[in-house]
């Protein structure tokens, strides 16, 4: 049981990491996006979507007793909070000389997803903490 | 008569399976516990990021939340229905006759706790994004019927299952109205902590 619940939360965590690399892709978030173009952002969603689920069903067994109904929402909240803290901190690492502050390219703008196509997400949470202290 | 027309109905289903193995592979891979509960979760996961502009970004999160709470309440409703009614599965009511492409599941076979939570999501997503709802109701329907097919449940599991689900959907609908502006204001310290 204990091996079927990392693996599920294996494939959970790749499938959402790629998902995440398509939403970059398909919404120019730059900031998000481990590549520069995004067609690359589009393969790598495809190829980390569709490895992960021939990984985990064709690999081994899946049709035998296993994991809750309970267990697999939980587990599923759980890795797609990772692919998402992972894919934050990496893209920021890759991402780390795109900086646009919200001051400098669009003094008006709210905070939101759609800041991320200009910054990085450690970047843009460090902005919003330096505005605030700010007042 | 209701229970000789779903054992009739299952059984019409069921003998379809073990004829063509490519057909039978396809509707085990359907009837998983995980399949299509996961593709359906991810296109979930996709819609919080998804919209062309910020009403309707709001929109799509607004339904993802309907959705997870939803697919909560219907488990929830699923788990009092079985703690009152244990209803056999169809193996068990008849050895021998059912074509078993599954492993034996030991909890009720009534309500179908699978159904009731893809019909959840499905029906929490379409109040807020009609085109995607629809998307997510045909493998919701899929799933159902895969189960009837590899011989887990019966049709009125199933359907059971998806009544449950469509009335978890307008509880989490008057669980958000009731709850307003706690939704809003979740959803606005997300959208600050560049999450939503």
């Amino acid at each position: 049981m204990g091996n079927l619940t990392a693996e599920f939360f294996f494939f959970v965590f790749i499938s959402c990491c790629g998902v995440l690399q398509f939403v970059a892709s398909y919404r120019r978030l730059k900031g998000i996006s481990f590549f520069q173009r995004t067609i690359s952002g589009y393969l790598f969603a495809v190829l980390a979507i569709a490895g992960a689920f021939c990984w985990f069903f064709i690999a081994e067994n899946r049709h035998a007793p296993g994991l809750e109904g309970a267990e697999v929402f939980a587990l599923f909240i759980a890795g797609s909070l990772a692919a998402f803290i992972f894919t934050a901190c990496l893209s920021s690492v890759i991402k780390r000389k795109l900086h646009l502050s919200m001051e400098q390219d669009n003094p008006g703008e709210k905070p939101g997803l759609d800041s991320l196509r200009r910054m990085t997400y450690f970047q843009a949470i460090a902005g919003y903490f330096r505005n605030k202290d700010r007042g | 008569m209701i229970q000789s027309a779903d054992k009739t109905i299952f059984f019409w289903i069921n003998d379809l399976a073990g004829r063509v193995p490519i057909i039978d592979r396809f509707m085990r891979l359907m009837g998983t516990d995980y399949f299509i509960p996961v593709c359906m979760a991810l296109v979930v996961f996709a819609l919080w990021f998804a919209g062309r502009d910020p009403e309707r970004i709001e929109r799509n999160q607004r339904a993802v939340w309907c959705a997870l709470i939803g697919a909560g309440l219907a488990c929830a409703i699923v788990a009092i229905c079985n703690a009152f009614h244990d209803r056999p599965r169809p193996f068990e009511m008849y050895p021998g006759e059912v074509e078993l492409l599954f492993y034996r599941p030991t909890d009720p076979s009534f309500p179908s706790n699978i159904a009731a939570t893809t019909f959840a999501f499905a029906s929490g997503i379409w109040l807020g994004n009609r085109r995607v709802g629809w998307l997510l109701l045909l493998p919701a329907f899929l799933v159902g019927f895969a189960r009837v097919f590899i011989g887990v449940h019966y049709p009125f599991d199933i359907l059971g299952g998806t009544l449950i689900g469509l009335m978890a959907t307008i509880g989490a609908l008057l669980v958000l109205r009731i709850t307003e502006p706690f939704p809003t204001w979740v959803l606005k310290v997300m959208r600050k902590l560049y999450l939503a």
